[in-house]
């Protein structure tokens, strides 16, 4: 976050990236956060480490439904969300997310007690990240 | 579902829990009380506040079979819709049995020995939460053991009225003084029933 977004069409710095929008179950990047508005990730041509590039200022638009409203308020950000498992317990806090760099995709989650895959996410809100609990490893003989 | 690590607490701890849903991970309420039934051992379900330091009392309240899980730090359920509105026939219920709490009952043996009065309900949570023995304060018989208090098991069959709660003089064999060892007596207590019946 706080990448510069460049415009592929005008190579113009548009804004600073503010956050990404994931969907529900959180699987994926729907939309990225440029400034106040918002670039469907279709349009959106790479999230590199130097730049965020997108087609062209024309993409940018403004908060489409309630979930990018709620994301402009800073509800649903990951970076030290609390995350609980299904059963109730307190795993950690998010420390970083890894992406697709090109689907969008979420890898992982890294969080202050491990990896959680993305298959384990089940939800993403205000309070906590829901993740599966892991079974138990199996008893050592 | 998993076999997952099962754990021994007391309902009270679960007061100021948060109820978390698990299709949006939102923190919708958090516990006020914890509702007992007078049937045996039976937990009706909890009402709730708001969340937050000025959390005021919610009208919905949070039947026992609508919780999905109960863990360490958090009542989890499905989704916000779980939580019953006032008008619904549960909550009467739930409002009902306000008044015929477990809490504070005598606990008799059969055998006639007064064994002190319910603190607090054990839940064992594991992949259904279930209510298996009693906190007992005020007994002193059973603890010249610090702190007057000591965990029953459950018997899988138990008269309750609304002054006492009937244990089989049994019961004194299996008693514990501490949550940790509990789990243990639980399941001798148990057997030993199952053997003698």
């Amino acid at each position: 976050m706080g990448t510069r977004v460049m415009s592929k069409a005008s190579a113009e710095r548009v804004a600073k990236l503010e956050r990404v929008v994931f969907d529900a179950p959180p699987r994926r990047v729907l939309a990225v956060q440029v400034g106040k508005r918002f670039v469907d990730w279709s349009a959106v041509s790479g999230l590199g480490t130097d730049a965020v590039v997108i087609e062209s200022e024309e993409h940018l638009r403004p908060a489409a439904d309630a979930r990018e409203e709620r994301a402009l308020g800073g509800d649903l950000d990951w970076k030290g969300k609390r995350v609980l498992s299904d059963h109730g317990n307190e795993v950690g806090t998010v420390t970083e997310i890894e992406l697709d760099e090109n689907t969008g995709a979420i890898e992982v989650v890294e969080t202050t007690s491990g990896r959680v895959s993305a298959d384990r996410l089940l939800a993403l809100g205000s309070y906590c990240l829901v993740v599966r609990q892991e079974p138990p490893p199996p008893a050592s003989a | 579902m998993s076999p997952s690590a099962s754990l021994l607490l007391r309902a009270t701890e679960l007061i100021g829990h948060p109820v978390v849903t698990l299709d949006g991970g939102e923190d919708i309420a958090e516990v006020k009380d914890v509702v007992y039934g007078t049937a045996e051992a039976e937990l009706l379900g909890f009402t709730l506040n708001r969340r937050g330091f000025w959390g005021r009392r919610m009208k919905k309240v949070l039947a026992w079979d609508r919780v999905a899980a109960l863990g360490a730090h958090a009542v989890m359920i499905a989704t916000a819709g779980d939580l019953d509105d006032d008008d619904d026939a549960l909550v009467q219920e739930v409002k009902g049995s306000r008044h015929r709490n477990v809490i504070g009952s005598e606990v008799i043996t059969d055998s006639g020995q007064r064994l002190g009065e319910v603190t607090d309900v054990v839940i064992l949570v594991a992949d259904e939460p279930e209510v298996v023995g009693y906190e007992i304060g005020g007994s002193e018989i059973l603890t010249p053991r610090a702190g007057g208090h000591v965990f029953i098991p459950l018997p899988e069959t138990l008269a309750v009225s609304g002054e006492a709660l009937m244990v089989p003089a049994a019961v004194n064999d299996f008693v514990s003084d501490d949550l940790a060892g509990f789990g243990a007596s639980v399941e001798q207590f148990r057997e030993h029933l199952r053997s003698t019946a």
